[in-house]
C-alpha cells in the first residue's frame, strides 16, 4: 500500500450505481411460506457467498475462515468459490482483524471480518470503538465494514467462549449492531449489513447455528437494519427480545396460550438503532412488557429499551416491566449452571404470569 | 443390566464421526477410562475412553463407518455374556469356576437409535434364552444354543486364537455386518431446543438413555448436516429448575403476584391506577369510583377502563373538567341548595357500601316471625332488668341469643368466603355486630365477641352498653371489628320491612322489623297476635336459597317455640 495519506475511494460508476440500487430495492419479504430449508448458518454462508457473486468488492477474512472453512463451518465453501484472494486466513489478532477490515473497507472495499468467537472481540475494542466507530464523525467517510461473530451461550463452551457483549459496543456510537432470531432474519440481514456504509456487527448465535431451519425464499431480499418485527401477535403482554431468545419466548407463548394469556413476541432484529417506532406500537398494544435477553442484565439492550418505554411510553403501561436476562455473571462451564443461567420458556412464563396478573 | 456407549461430540462444529478402530471385541471385559475405540472427526482423531467397566455385549457400529453424534456404539453389561467366546482361556480367569449365569439379558429394543426411521426404531435381533445350566469351562454350548455372536460361525472362533485380532475382528465385523445390514437410513437430527438436548452430555448415563429422544424424520444426510427445532415442543417437557437471577427476594415476589408494599392497610388495591389508566379514564371520561377493578386485590386496570368506557352512560369524573353548565340551571340550583363537605364517616360508610354492593351477590329472603312467646317473657322481666341492670329491656337480645344459636347450627351463614384463594373461612364463635345509629348522622357496628357464649341477660347488658358507649363515641377501636354477622334493628321505627347492605365481608345480615300487633289467623279463625318481619340480606356466591330458607325457618322456630322464660332467667 502506498505510504501517502489514505485515498477516498472513487465513487461508483453509473454502472455499479444502478446496480446497487437495483440490488438495494430488492423485494422485502416478510415471511416466507416457499423456499428452501436451510439452517441458520447456511443462510449467513448464503448471504455472503451471494453478495460475494454479485459485489467484487466484498470478502471475507478471519482465522480459519479459508482452508478449514471456519471453526463452525459457516465459511466452508467460500475459498473453493471465489479464491485465496477474496477468501484469506489471518493471523490470530482480532486487533489486526478490525483494524485491517476498517483500512480496506475506506479504501474502499466492503470487507466481512469475522471474530472466531465474539468473546474475542475485546481484543479489538480499541480499533473498533476508538477507529472504526468514530471514523465517519471524524472524516465525513464511513467504514463499510461487516464484523460477524459467534455469540452465546449453551454449548458446553464456558466463559471465554459464550459472550454477549453487544452492550459494550451499543453504547459507542458509530456502530450498528443486528441480532438475528431465525435463518430468514439471518440472511436478510446480512445482505443489508454487507450492503449498509457504515460498520455493522453481525453476532451470529453459535447455538442456533445447526438447531434452527427455515424456508428461505429463492431470488435476492434484504431485512432492512433498523427494524424491529412482530414474530407473533398477541394482546396481554409483549417480550420484546431478540437472538436465540426468540425461539425461547414463542415457545413460552405458546405454553402461555392454553393458560388464556396472549404474548405478543417482538422481535429487536437490530439493536443499534432499535426500532423505537414499533416497540412502543406493541407496548401500546399490551400495556405489559416482559424484556429477555441471554446478555447481563447490567447497563444492557434490556436496560435500553426500558429506558425508551419510560420515556416515552410511560402512560401506555399498565404494570411495571420485567426483564427475563442471565444473572449478573460470566458464563458457567458447568452443564447444570449454564442450563440455570441462560433464560429458558419457564422463565419467561413465570415472568409474563406475574405481569399478566399485576 | 447393560449401559450404551453412543457416539460422543468432540467439538461444537462436529455432527458425527467415524469409528477407526476396536480396542476391544465382544465379550471382552473393560475398565473404566481404558480405552475402547478410536474415532476421527473432521476436529480430531482420538482414542475415547470407556465410560464403564464391564464386558463388551455388543458392538453395533463396524470399524469404518461414520455415524452421527449420539448413535448407540456398543453396550457394555455388567455381567459377562455366556457366548462361544467364553470357552476360550482367558486372561483375567483367575477362578477355576464361572460365575454363575444370569438371566438372559434382553438385547436393547427399546433404545432408539437417533438414526432410525421414525417411530419404529430398526430392530436388533433379540437375544434367545440361554441355556440354564453353566458351561463347564472348555466346553462348548452346542452351536444351535448360541447367543448373540450366534452369527460367528463357531468354527472361526475355534480357530482363531484370542490372540490372532484380525481374524477376531472379521469375526465381529461379520456379526456386526449383519446387524447392520438392516435398512437404517441417514438422518438429520431434530434436536430438541431446550432442557431436553442441553442435558445431552457426552457420555449418556443409563438414566438419561430411558428417556428416548424424539422420533425423527428420514432425510439423506448432505453436506451441512442440519438440526432442527421443534419451536412448538420447546420447553413443554422442560422440568422446574431454579431460576439462577432471581433472587430470594424476586422468588417472593415471583410466588405472590402483588408486592407486600404495594398493598393498602385494609388489603384493597383499588387506589393503584397505572399510568394508561389514568390517561384512558381522562380520554374518556371514565368515573374510576364507579368501576370495578379486576386486577389483583380490586385494582383498575387498562381493560376495566376501556370497557367501562364503552358504556353509555359515563358519568363525568369527579374534579375532572366538568361540562360547562348553563347559566339558568346554575342559578336556580344554587340558590336553593347548600353545599357541605362530607364527613370521614359519611366518605367511609358511603365507600363501604358501594364495595359490599358490588362485590357481594346481594340476595334478600323475608319470613314472619310470631312473637308472642318472646313478648310474654320480656313483659314479665321488663321490671327485673330496669331494677337490676338498670337497662331497657328489648326485643333485642331475645332475637340474637336465637341467632346466635342458629348460626351454629347453619355456619355457612357465618362464615367469610375468599373467591380468589377459592376458600371459605368458618368460625366455631359468633362476633355479633350490632348496628348502631348515631342521631343520624352514621351508623357505627360494635361487636360482641364470642355473643355464642352469652345468656340472655349477659347480652342485653352487652348491646346495652355498646350502644350506649357508640353513641357517646367512647368504644375502642377493637370493638368496631372482627365481626362474623350483624343484625341492622330498625323495628323501633315501627318499619314492616328492609333489604339490608351486608356488613362486607360477612355473607349475611339480619332486619328486625317492628314488633306490633297484627291480625293473625290461629285454629282457622282472625285473632290477634305479635309478628315482625326477619330480612335476610346474603351473600348468594357464599351459600345458596335453601340454606337461607333453613336459616329463617330455624330462627323462626327458635323464637316462636323456645322456652324463653327460663332462658330469660
Amino acid at each position: 500500500m502506498s505510504s501517502d495519506s489514505p485515498q477516498v475511494a472513487p465513487p461508483p460508476s453509473p454502472a455499479e450505481q444502478e446496480s446497487q440500487l437495483n440490488r438495494e430495492s430488492a423485494p422485502i419479504v416478510p415471511t416466507a411460506t416457499s423456499g428452501v430449508e436451510k439452517s441458520f448458518l447456511e443462510a449467513i454462508y448464503d448471504a455472503m457467498a451471494e453478495e460475494m457473486e454479485a459485489d467484487d468488492r466484498v470478502f471475507v477474512f478471519g482465522e480459519d475462515v479459508g482452508h478449514y472453512g471456519g471453526a463452525f463451518k459457516v465459511t466452508k465453501g467460500l475459498l473453493e468459490r471465489f479464491g485465496p484472494k477474496r477468501v484469506i486466513d489471518t493471523p490470530i489478532s482480532e486487533s489486526a482483524i478490525v483494524g485491517a477490515a476498517t483500512g480496506a473497507a475506506i479504501m474502499g472495499m466492503r470487507p466481512i471480518a469475522e471474530m472466531q468467537y465474539v468473546d474475542f472481540i475485546t481484543c479489538a475494542f480499541d480499533q473498533l470503538v476508538t477507529e472504526t466507530a468514530k471514523m465517519r464523525f471524524r472524516t465525513g467517510h464511513g467504514v463499510p465494514m461487516v464484523l460477524r461473530a459467534a455469540s452465546g451461550a449453551g454449548v458446553r463452551a464456558g466463559p471465554f467462549h459464550s459472550g454477549q457483549p453487544e452492550a459494550f459496543f451499543a453504547h459507542s456510537p458509530g456502530l450498528k449492531i443486528v441480532i438475528p432470531g431465525d435463518p430468514y432474519d439471518a440472511k436478510g440481514l446480512l445482505k443489508a449489513a454487507i450492503r449498509d456504509d457504515d460498520p455493522v456487527l453481525f453476532f451470529e448465535s453459535k447455538y442456533l447455528y445447526r438447531r434452527l431451519t427455515a424456508l428461505i425464499p429463492e431470488g435476492d431480499y434484504i431485512v432492512p437494519l433498523g427494524e424491529a418485527s412482530v414474530k407473533r401477535e398477541g394482546s396481554d403482554v409483549v417480550c420484546i427480545t431478540y437472538g436465540a431468545q426468540v425461539s425461547t419466548a414463542l415457545s413460552a407463548a405458546a405454553a402461555l396460550e392454553s393458560e388464556g394469556i396472549s404474548l405478543e413476541v417482538l422481535d429487536l432484529r437490530s439493536v443499534v438503532p432499535l426500532d423505537q417506532e414499533k416497540i412502543l406500537e406493541s407496548v401500546a398494544k399490551c400495556s405489559r412488557v416482559v424484556i429477555c435477553h441471554e446478555a447481563n442484565p447490567v447497563c444492557s439492550i434490556s436496560s435500553e429499551v426500558a429506558a425508551i418505554i419510560a420515556e416515552k411510553g410511560f402512560d401506555l403501561l399498565d404494570a411495571p416491566l420485567r426483564r427475563v436476562t442471565s444473572p449478573q455473571a460470566p458464563v458457567p462451564f458447568a452443564a447444570v449452571l449454564e442450563d440455570a443461567y441462560v433464560p429458558s420458556a419457564d422463565d419467561i412464563v413465570a415472568a409474563v404470569r406475574e405481569i399478566a396478573a399485576w | 443390566m447393560s449401559t450404551t456407549v453412543t457416539m460422543p461430540q468432540l467439538g461444537e462444529s462436529v455432527t458425527e464421526g467415524t469409528v477407526t478402530r476396536w480396542f476391544k471385541g465382544v465379550g471382552d471385559h473393560v475398565e473404566m477410562d481404558e480405552d475402547l475405540y478410536e474415532i476421527s472427526t473432521d476436529k480430531v482423531d482420538t482414542e475415547v475412553p470407556s465410560p464403564y467397566t464391564g464386558y463388551v455385549e455388543a458392538i453395533l457400529v463396524a470399524e469404518g463407518e461414520t455415524v452421527p453424534i449420539g448413535t448407540p456404539l456398543c453396550q457394555i453389561s455388567e455381567t459377562p455374556p455366556s457366548t462361544v467366546v467364553r470357552g476360550l482361556p482367558r486372561d483375567d480367569d483367575s477362578e477355576s469356576t464361572l460365575p454363575p449365569m444370569t438371566p438372559p439379558i434382553p438385547a436393547p429394543q427399546a433404545a432408539p437409535v437417533p438414526g432410525a426411521a421414525a417411530p419404529e426404531p430398526p430392530p436388533i435381533p433379540p437375544l434367545p434364552p440361554l441355556p440354564p445350566a453353566p458351561p463347564t469351562p472348555g466346553a462348548l454350548p452346542p452351536a444351535a444354543e448360541t447367543s448373540v455372536m450366534r452369527a460367528i460361525p463357531l468354527e472361526d472362533v475355534e480357530a482363531a486364537p484370542r490372540a490372532d485380532e484380525s481374524a477376531f475382528a472379521d469375526a465381529v465385523g461379520e456379526a456386526v455386518s449383519e446387524v447392520e445390514s438392516i435398512e437404517r437410513p441417514r438422518a438429520t437430527i431434530r434436536m430438541q431446543y431446550g432442557d431436553a438436548q442441553r442435558e445431552h452430555s457426552l457420555h449418556a448415563q443409563p438414566s438419561q438413555m430411558s428417556q428416548p429422544p424424539p422420533p425423527l424424520e428420514e432425510q439423506p444426510l448432505h453436506a451441512h448436516p442440519v438440526e432442527g427445532v421443534d419451536v412448538e415442543s420447546i420447553g413443554a417437557e422442560q422440568t422446574t429448575k431454579p431460576r439462577a437471577h432471581v433472587t430470594a427476594e424476586g422468588e417472593k415476589r415471583l410466588a405472590e403476584p402483588v408486592p407486600p408494599e404495594e398493598l393498602k392497610h385494609d388489603g384493597s388495591r383499588r387506589g393503584i391506577l397505572s399510568p394508561v389508566v389514568r390517561k384512558l379514564a381522562a380520554e374518556h371520561n371514565v368515573n374510576l369510583d364507579k368501576i370495578t377493578g379486576t386486577g389483583t386485590g380490586g385494582r383498575v386496570t387498562r381493560d376495566d377502563v376501556l370497557a367501562a368506557a364503552g358504556e353509555p352512560t359515563a358519568p363525568a369524573p369527579p374534579g375532572g373538567p366538568a361540562l360547562e353548565p348553563e347559566a339558568g340551571v346554575a342559578d336556580r340550583e344554587s340558590a336553593a341548595s347548600r353545599e357541605e363537605p362530607l364527613s370521614v364517616m359519611r366518605m367511609r360508610i358511603a365507600e363501604h357500601m358501594r364495595e359490599s354492593r358490588q362485590s357481594a351477590a346481594h340476595v334478600f329472603m323475608s319470613i314472619e316471625v310470631n312473637c308472642d312467646q318472646i313478648h310474654q317473657t320480656r313483659m314479665s322481666y321488663l321490671e327485673a332488668v330496669r331494677e337490676e341492670d338498670e337497662i331497657s329491656l328489648t326485643y333485642l337480645p331475645f332475637f340474637a341469643l336465637a341467632i346466635c344459636n342458629a348460626l351454629l347450627e347453619w355456619p355457612v351463614v357465618n362464615s367469610r368466603i375468599d373467591l380468589d384463594a377459592r376458600s371459605a373461612t368458618y368460625f366455631d364463635h359468633v362476633n355479633l355486630g350490632v348496628a348502631v345509629d348515631l342521631e343520624g348522622e352514621g351508623l357505627v357496628v360494635p361487636v360482641i365477641d364470642e355473643a355464642d357464649q352469652l345468656t340472655l341477660r349477659e347480652l342485653a347488658r352487652r348491646i346495652a352498653d355498646l350502644a350506649d358507649r357508640a353513641r357517646s363515641k367512647r368504644l375502642n377501636p377493637d370493638e368496631v371489628q372482627g365481626g362474623t354477622f350483624t343484625i341492622t334493628n330498625p323495628g323501633p321505627f315501627g318499619t314492616h320491612l328492609s333489604v339490608p347492605i351486608i356488613n362486607y365481608p360477612e355473607v349475611a345480615i339480619l332486619s328486625l322489623e317492628g314488633v306490633a300487633e297484627r291480625p293473625i289467623v290461629r285454629d282457622g279463625a282472625l285473632a290477634v297476635g305479635r309478628t315482625t318481619v326477619l330480612g335476610l340480606s346474603w351473600d348468594h356466591r357464599a351459600f345458596d336459597g335453601s340454606i337461607a330458607a333453613r336459616f329463617l325457618a330455624g330462627l323462626k322456630d327458635r323464637i316462636e317455640t323456645w322456652d324463653w322464660q327460663t332462658l330469660a332467667g
